[in-house]
C-alpha cells in the first residue's frame, strides 16, 4: 500500500472507532425498551384526537416466573391520547420511562365506535413506520371499546397477545370462522377499486359467568396468576366501506364468506338428516376450493360461484354400519350442498344488505375485463346490492371415518 | 497503454453484470416507481430483459475486434484522437453517476427502512470506501469477489423471491396491460437505462481470459438477470398488488413480510446483506472503470492513485444532489432516458464509424 | 606447527570450555602427531573414540610421511559416514562450531572432518499441537537432520530432493528446503530460493521467524505459510507439489504455496471415512465463520436489530439483561477478553495446573459474574460459543487471527450495526482475496473460484475420485495422481461362485 492510501485508510479507522463514542443515532439497547404486542385505538377524550391503549411486555416477570415471582403479570397496559396516531405514539414518552418498540406488535384493535369513523390514519402509519409490520392483524372490537378487549387475558398464554394470534391462527385453520386481515391486505383492498376491507372481529366476555368471589380462585398450574377475569373470543369479521366500519358478520356469515372466497381450511358442517328422521350429523370439511366465474354480456353483469368441497363423515347420532349404501352418501351430499349454499347466500345477503362488496365482485370484474369495469365502475355502488350471484356447491364425501355409515 | 497483468474468468465478467444490474432493484426498483400499474411490472421487466440484447451486442461485436483495448482506448483508435477522447470522457462521467445513484441508493435504503436517525453521510461514506478499497486492489479482486457475493446475493433474491408465498395472491397479476403497450413505455426505458450501464463490460473485457467467453457468460448474465427481476417483478405484485407501486424499498419490504411456518420470519436483515455487499461490489466497478478511463484518456501511468480521490467525489456528490428520496427517484426517472439515449447512441455511433472506415476487417474475428 | 594451529584453533574459539583438543602420537614410533577438534555435546562421542581416535590409534605400521597419515585416514582408516578435506583454517574452525569433528595431522596444511553428530536430542514424539485419532504419531523434531530422514522414509522417490541454505550471521541455521522435483512447480520452488536468499538476519532459531521473512503479506492478519509438526502432512504436501522449509532447531516445518482452505483442514479427514472428512470440513468452515462473526452478530442484534429475534427469545434475552449495567458492546468485549485472559493463562501454566485455571475461569468466574449482574447468561453463552468454535478450527494460528479480528467486528457492529458487520467482512474479504501465497491466491478455491478443487478443500470427495492435483499449486504438466475409473470394485468371481452355491 503506498503512503497516501495507508493515512487514508487510517483516517477511516479511526472514523470508525471513533462511530461508537460519536452517538447513539439508531442505537438502542434492549432494556432501555419497551416492547408492544398489542395496541388498541379508541377516540379520545376530546374531539378529532384518538386513544391509544397498549400491551407492554415485561420481560423481567416471564423471565421470574421460575424463580417464584410469577404473581406478576407479565404486561403491562398503558393509555397515551394525541391528534394522530404517530403524535400518540410519542406521546408513550411522557409516561413511559422506556422507549417504545413496534416491531414485535401483532395486533392493531379498533374500538367500534372509532372504527366507524375511519381507521386510515392508524393503518397509513403501519404502512409507512419503518418498525410496524405490515403482517400486524386487524382486529375490531365488536360492541366495546379497544381498550376493554385489552383487558381480556387467556388462561395457559401469559402474554394475551401471543395467546389471541394463537386462537386466531387454529380458529382459521380449523373452524374457518373467522377472517385473518392484516394491514397488508386492508391497504391493498383499500386501494383497489370494486372491492371493500374486512377485518377480524373480536368479542371481550367474562371469563367465569356468575363467579362473584374472584379472590378464591385457585389455578394450579405452571401459572399461579389467581385472575382472570375477562377474556376474549375471536370469531366473526368486520366489513369495512373503504376504511369505515359498516358492520359485522357473524361465526355463520363468516364461514358464508370464506366458501365463497375459497379460504376455508377445515371446519365442521353439521345439520338435521332428514332421511334418518332428521338427526344430526356432521361433517369434517378436509378441503374445499372456489371459483368466482363472472358473466359479462352487453348489459347484464351477474356470477357465478363455483365452490367444490371434500369431506368426509365425522359424527352421526344415530348407531354406526346401519344405513345402507353408496346412494345413501349422495343424498349426504346433497343436504351438505344446500346448508353450504345457504350459508354463503347468507354471507352474500348481509354484505349486499350493508352495500359492502367485500368479496371483491367488482375487482373480478375488473380482473377479466377492465373495459367493463371502466363502464360500470361509478355505479357498482348501486349495482353491488342488486347483483345477481349464482351459487353452486359440489360436495363430494371422501369416507366416513373408523366405521362405515 | 498500461495493462496490468490481471485476467478475470468468463464466469467472473457474468458475476459483475448480475451484480450491476440486481444493485438498483434490490435496492429502490426505480422501475416499480415508473409503471403505471403493478401487475405490468413482470412485464415491463421481460421486455427490458429482451431488449437489453441489441444493445450488449454491439459492444460484445468491438470488445471481439479490438481485443485487448477498452472501449476508452478502441473509441480513440476508431474516432481518432481528440473526439474518442470526448467520449471516454463523457463514459467516464457517466460511470462516476452510476457510482452516485449507487452511493446514494444504498445511504437512502438504510436511512428510510432500517436507521432513520443515522446520517446519511455514515453509509455514503463507508460505502464509498468499501467501493474504493476493493477497486484500487484491481480489476482481479473486484472479480473475484464478485462471483462469490453473486452466489450469496442470488441466495438472498431466491429467498426473498419465493418465502413470502404465505401471502401471495396470484389473482394480484391481472389485468394484464389494460390500457395497452403506451403506459409501458416509460418504464421500458428506465428498465433499458439500466441495462445500458452494461457499458462498463467495454472496460471489463480486453482483461478476460478467453475472449470468446465474453460473449456465452454475458448471455448467462442476461438470462439470470432477467430471470431474478422477472420473478421479483411477480412476487412484488403478488405479495403487495396495487400498493406494491408504493413502496420505497421493496425487496426490503417483501422480506419483511416472509413468514413460514410461523417462526421462520424476521429474516430482512439478509436483504441489508445483499444490499451492502452488491452495493460496493459495483461500486468498485464503477470507480475502477472511470479511474482507468481516466488514465487512459490522459496518460497518466497507474490508476491506483485517482481511486480514493474519485471516491471522495462520488461522496460529495451523493451527499450534495440528492435532498431526499422522492428527489433520488424522480431525478432518476427524468435522467434515464438521455442516459439510455447516450450509451445507445454512442454504442451506435462507434460501431457505424467502426464499420464504415473498415476497421472492423483487423484480426480477432468472430 | 601443531601447535600454532591449536593456538589458532583455541584462539578463534575464545578457548571455549566445551572445546576439547585431544593430541595422538601415532607411528611406529609415534613419530607423527595428530590433533583431534571437536565440541563437546554437539558430537557423538562413542563415535569419536570407537570410530576416530581407535582407528588412528591403530595407525601403527610403516608410515613414510604425514601426508601418507593423512591419506590413510582419509581413504579407508576412519569409521565415519562423512569426511571432507578443508583447507583454510576459518572454514575449518566453522565446522567445528557446527558440530562436526577436525583433524589435523602435523605437517600436512589441509584438515579433515568427519561428520559424528550426535549427543543429546529429542526422541520422534506425537505431535502435540496437531494431535489426531487416527494417522501416524510421527512428529517432527529439533533436528533437520532427524526431519529430513522422516520425509524421505516417507517419499523414497528419488526425485524427492532437499536443498540447504544457512540463514543467521550469528546462528548459522541450517534451512533445507524440500520439494519433489517435477511435482513442484519450478517457480514456486525458485521463488522460495530467492526470498531464503533475500534473508539478511543475525539470529534465526524457529521456523516461525523464517516465516516472517518470507512472507507474501507482512502486515497481514492471517498467516500466508502453512505450518506443521507432522511428518505425513508434510510429506502429504510434498505429494500435492508443494515445498516444504525445514528449519533446524524447530520441530515446525514450512509449507509453501498454502491457503485458507488449508489451514481449515486435517489429515485426518484424508484417513477416515469421507463422509466424516467431508462433515468435519463443512462443520469448520462454519465454526470459523462463528468465531469470528458470532459476538458482533449479537451485539447488532441487540443494539439495532431487535426485530430479527423470535418474541418469545426476545423477552427471554431482555429478561436476562434487566439491570446489567452495561451495554451489549461493553459486555461483549468484557466478556471476550477475560475469555481471552483465561485461554491464555491456561495456556502457559504448568500441565498441572492448566485445568484448575479453566474450572476457576470458566465455570466459577462465568457464574459468579451472571449472579451478581455483570453479564446476561446469553452473553455467557455466545462467548462460550465462539471460544469453542475457533477451538475446532485445527490451525492455531488461524484461530487467533479470527479471534483478534473479532473486537473490530464488534466496535463496527456496535456502531452500525448490520452495515458495521457487512463493512468490516467486506474490507476483511478484499484483503483476504488480494492476499497470495507465494503466487497462489489465498482464498482459492472459493475466490477465485475453482468449482473442481472443492473436491479436496470444502469437502473430501473419495480418493478415487481425486484424480489430479491442484492446478493452483502443482506444476502444470504433471497432475495426475491416478488413472480414473478406479473406485474398488469386489471382484466378480466372488459374485459370482456366491451366486452359484
Amino acid at each position: 500500500m503506498s503512503k497516501p492510501a495507508k493515512t487514508l485508510t487510517a483516517c477511516l479507522l479511526i472514523l470508525v472507532l471513533a462511530l461508537p463514542c460519536a452517538g447513539c443515532w439508531n442505537r438502542r439497547e434492549i432494556q432501555d425498551l419497551s416492547f408492544v404486542t398489542a395496541v388498541g385505538v379508541d377516540k379520545g377524550p376530546e374531539e378529532g384526537t384518538l386513544k391509544l391503549t397498549v400491551h407492554l411486555a415485561k420481560p423481567f416477570a416471564i423471565g421470574s416466573a421460575e424463580s417464584g415471582g410469577g404473581l406478576e403479570k407479565p404486561f403491562l397496559v398503558a393509555t397515551s391520547t394525541g391528534e394522530t396516531t404517530f403524535e400518540a405514539v410519542r406521546n408513550f414518552i411522557k409516561s413511559s420511562p422506556r422507549r417504545l418498540n413496534w416491531t414485535h406488535n401483532r395486533f392493531f384493535l379498533f374500538g367500534e365506535s372509532f372504527a366507524r369513523e375511519g381507521i386510515i390514519d392508524p393503518v397509513n402509519w403501519v404502512g409507512r413506520d419503518g418498525e410496524t409490520r405490515r403482517r400486524t392483524l386487524i382486529v375490531v372490537a365488536y360492541n366495546s371499546t379497544a381498550e376493554e378487549l385489552l383487558q381480556a387475558e387467556f388462561e395457559l398464554e401469559p402474554i394475551p397477545a401471543s395467546g389471541a394470534e394463537a386462537i386466531l391462527n387454529a380458529a382459521q385453520k380449523g373452524l374457518s370462522t373467522v377472517v385473518v386481515s392484516t394491514v397488508n391486505d386492508f391497504l391493498i383492498n383499500l386501494k383497489s377499486d370494486g372491492i371493500e376491507p374486512i377485518g377480524t372481529r373480536a368479542q371481550v366476555f367474562p371469563l367465569v359467568p356468575g363467579k362473584t368471589d374472584w379472590d378464591r380462585t385457585n389455578i394450579e398450574g405452571e401459572l399461579k396468576r389467581t385472575e382472570i377475569s375477562l377474556s376474549a373470543m375471536i370469531a366473526g369479521s368486520a366489513l369495512f366501506k373503504e376504511d369505515k366500519l359498516v358492520g359485522f358478520m357473524d361465526e355463520r356469515e363468516t364461514r358464508g364468506y370464506n366458501w365463497i372466497m375459497g379460504q376455508v381450511r377445515s371446519t365442521i358442517v353439521s345439520f338435521n338428516y332428514p332421511h334418518r328422521g332428521n338427526k344430526k350429523m356432521g361433517l369434517e370439511v378436509i378441503r374445499m376450493k372456489s371459483s368466482i366465474i363472472p358473466q359479462i354480456d352487453a348489459e347484464k353483469v351477474q356470477f357465478k360461484v363455483k365452490i367444490d368441497v371434500q369431506a368426509n363423515i365425522g359424527e352421526t347420532s344415530w348407531p354406526a354400519g346401519s344405513h345402507g349404501g353408496a346412494d345413501m352418501i349422495k343424498m349426504v351430499e346433497e343436504k351438505a350442498n344446500a346448508v353450504i349454499k345457504g350459508e354463503a347466500e347468507n354471507a352474500l345477503v348481509k354484505a349486499q344488505e350493508l352495500n359492502v362488496d367485500v368479496f371483491g365482485f367488482g375487482r373480478e370484474i375488473y380482473r377479466s375485463n377492465p373495459q367493463k369495469w371502466a363502464g360500470i365502475k361509478e355505479q357498482w355502488e348501486h349495482l353491488f346490492p342488486l347483483l345477481n350471484v349464482q351459487i353452486e356447491v359440489n360436495t363430494r364425501i371422501q369416507n366416513t371415518g373408523m366405521v362405515r355409515f | 497503454m498500461n495493462m496490468p497483468d490481471e485476467r478475470i474468468t468468463g464466469a467472473q465478467l457474468m458475476s459483475l453484470m448480475y451484480i450491476s444490474r440486481i444493485v438498483p432493484v434490490a435496492i429502490v426498483f426505480p422501475t416499480v416507481a415508473a409503471v403505471e400499474m403493478a401487475q405490468d411490472l413482470w412485464v415491463v421487466s421481460l421486455i427490458g430483459a429482451v431488449l437489453s440484447v441489441p444493445i450488449l451486442l454491439p459492444l460484445l461485436f468491438l470488445g471481439l475486434k479490438f481485443p485487448g483495448q477498452t472501449i476508452v482506448q478502441y473509441s480513440q483508435s476508431i474516432m481518432g484522437n481528440i473526439p474518442g477522447k470526448v467520449i471516454g470522457l463523457i463514459l467516464v462521467i457517466y460511470w462516476l453517476k452510476i457510482a452516485v445513484d449507487v452511493i446514494y441508493a444504498v445511504g437512502d435504503a438504510y436511512t428510510i427502512a432500517v436507521m432513520p436517525e443515522t446520517p446519511i453521510l455514515v453509509f455514503i461514506i463507508l460505502s464509498a470506501f468499501m467501493g474504493a478499497y476493493a477497486a484500487r486492489h484491481g480489476l482481479e479482486v473486484i472479480g473475484r469477489i464478485s462471483l462469490i457475493f453473486m452466489i450469496l446475493v442470488a441466495l438472498v433474491g431466491l429467498l426473498v423471491v419465493i418465502l413470502p408465498f404465505e401471502s401471495a395472491k396470484l389473482k394480484n397479476l391481472l389485468p394484464v396491460m389494460e390500457n395497452g403497450v403506451r403506459p409501458l413505455l416509460k418504464p421500458v426505458g428506465v428498465s433499458l437505462a439500466f441495462y445500458a450501464q452494461f457499458v462498463v463490460i467495454g472496460m471489463v473485457l480486453p482483461y478476460l481470459n478467453k475472449i470468446r467467453d465474453g460473449v456465452r457468460f454475458s448471455g448467462y448474465a442476461l438470462l439470470i438477470t432477467g430471470i431474478l427481476i422477472i420473478l421479483f417483478s411477480v412476487t412484488l405484485t403478488v405479495v403487495f398488488g396495487v400498493t406494491a407501486k408504493d413502496l420505497s424499498v421493496p425487496a426490503y419490504s417483501l422480506a419483511r413480510m416472509i413468514r413460514v411456518a410461523n417462526f421462520f420470519e424476521r429474516i430482512e436483515v439478509i436483504v441489508l446483506v445483499s444490499w451492502t455487499l452488491s452495493a460496493a461490489v459495483k461500486l468498485a466497478l464503477m470507480l475502477w472503470a472511470s479511474s482507468l478511463g481516466l488514465v487512459q484518456i490522459f496518460g497518466i501511468p497507474n490508476h491506483y492513485p485517482l481511486v480514493y480521490p474519485l471516491g471522495i467525489v462520488t461522496v460529495i456528490a451523493g451527499y450534495l444532489l440528492f435532498d431526499n428520496h422522492m428527489e433520488f427517484i424522480s431525478m432518476f426517472l427524468r435522467s434515464a432516458p438521455f442516459a439510455l439515449l447516450m450509451v445507445v447512441s454512442l454504442i451506435g455511433l462507434l460501431f457505424i464509424v467502426a464499420l464504415l472506415r473498415g476497421k472492423l476487417r483487423s484480426p480477432g474475428g468472430i | 606447527m601443531l601447535n600454532e594451529n591449536e593456538k589458532l584453533i583455541r584462539d578463534s574459539l575464545g578457548n571455549s570450555i566445551d572445546l576439547s583438543i585431544r593430541r595422538l602420537r601415532v607411528g611406529e614410533s609415534a613419530e607423527y602427531e595428530l590433533l583431534i577438534v571437536h565440541l563437546q555435546g554437539l558430537v557423538d562421542d562413542w563415535l569419536v573414540s570407537n570410530s576416530i581416535i581407535q582407528k588412528a590409534t591403530e595407525l601403527s605400521r610403516k608410515i613414510s610421511s604425514s601426508g601418507e597419515i593423512f591419506q590413510l585416514l582419509h581413504d579407508n582408516l576412519l569409521a565415519v559416514s562423512g569426511l571432507e578435506v578443508v583447507a583454510k583454517a576459518d572454514e575449518f574452525v566453522a565446522r567445528i562450531s557446527e558440530g562436526y569433528c577436525g583433524i589435523l595431522v602435523n605437517g600436512v596444511a589441509d584438515g579433515l572432518i568427519c561428520s559424528v553428530s550426535g549427543g543429546e536430542r529429542r526422541s520422534i514424539e506425537d505431535p502435540i499441537s496437531e494431535p489426531v485419532v487416527r494417522g501416524p504419531r510421527e512428529g517432527f523434531t529439533e533436528s533437520v537432520q532427524v526431519n529430513i530422514s522422516l520425509l524421505r522414509r516417507r517419499i523414497k522417490d528419488p526425485n524427492l530432493w532437499f536443498e540447504k541454505r544457512v540463514v543467521g550471521t550469528i546462528s548459522k541455521t541450517e534451512v533445507v528446503v524440500a520439494y519433489i522435483s517435477g511435482t513442484a512447480n519450478e517457480k514456486i520452488v525458485q521463488e522460495v530460493r530467492d526470498r531464503l536468499k533475500r534473508i539478511d538476519i543475525d539470529f534465526i532459531q524457529e521456523s516461525g521467524q523464517v516465516e516472517e521473512l518470507i512472507e507474501d503479506s507482512p502486515l497481514s492478519i492471517f498467516p500466508s505459510i502453512f505450518r506443521t509438526e507432522r511428518a505425513d502432512r508434510a510429506a502429504q504436501a510434498l505429494a500435492d507439489g508443494r515445498v516444504a522449509i525445514l528449519t533446524d532447531g524447530s520441530p515446525f516445518v514450512l509449507v509453501v504455496p498454502t491457503g485458507l482452505s488449508m489451514f481449515l483442514s486435517s489429515v485426518e479427514d484424508s484417513y477416515e471415512r469421507f463422509y466424516f472428512g467431508s462433515f468435519f470440513r463443512l462443520l469448520r468452515i462454519l465454526s470459523f465463520f462463528i468465531s469470528l462473526t458470532l459476538p458482533s452478530f449479537y451485539v447488532a442484534i441487540l443494539t439495532f436489530h431487535h426485530e430479527m429475534l423470535p418474541t418469545e427469545l426476545l423477552f427471554s434475552i431482555a429478561a436476562q439483561r434487566e439491570g446489567v449495567p452495561f451495554p451489549a458492546i461493553v459486555e461483549a468485549i468484557m466478556m471476550e477478553l477475560v475469555f481471552e485472559v483465561l485461554r491464555e493463562a491456561g495456556l502457559r501454566l504448568p500441565r498441572m495446573i492448566g485445568p484448575a485455571v479453566s474450572i476457576v475461569g470458566g465455570l466459577v468466574l462465568g457464574e459468579a459474574a451472571i449472579r451478581a449482574g455483570l453479564v446476561s447468561p446469553a452473553m455467557v453463552m455466545v462467548v462460550a460459543l465462539t471460544a469453542v468454535a475457533s477451538f475446532a478450527t485445527p490451525a492455531f494460528n488461524i484461530a487467533i487471527a479470527a479471534r483478534l479480528l473479532r473486537f473490530p467486528l464488534i466496535l463496527l457492529a456496535a456502531s452500525l450495526g448490520m452495515f458495521g458487520i457487512m463493512v468490516g467482512m467486506f474490507t476483511l474479504f478484499v484483503k483476504l482475496v488480494a492476499q497470495r501465497s507465494f503466487g497462489v491466491p489465498y482464498l482459492a478455491p472459493f475466490a477465485p473460484l475453482v468449482l473442481a478443487e472443492w473436491k479436496d478443500s470444502v469437502v473430501r470427495a473419495p480418493l478415487w475420485t481425486l484424480n489430479r492435483r491442484s492446478s493452483l499449486v502443482a506444476k502444470r504438466n504433471n497432475l495426475v495422481r491416478q488413472e480414473p475409473a478406479n473406485k474398488p470394485l469386489p471382484p466378480d468371481s466372488i459374485n459370482g461362485q456366491s451366486d452359484e452355491s
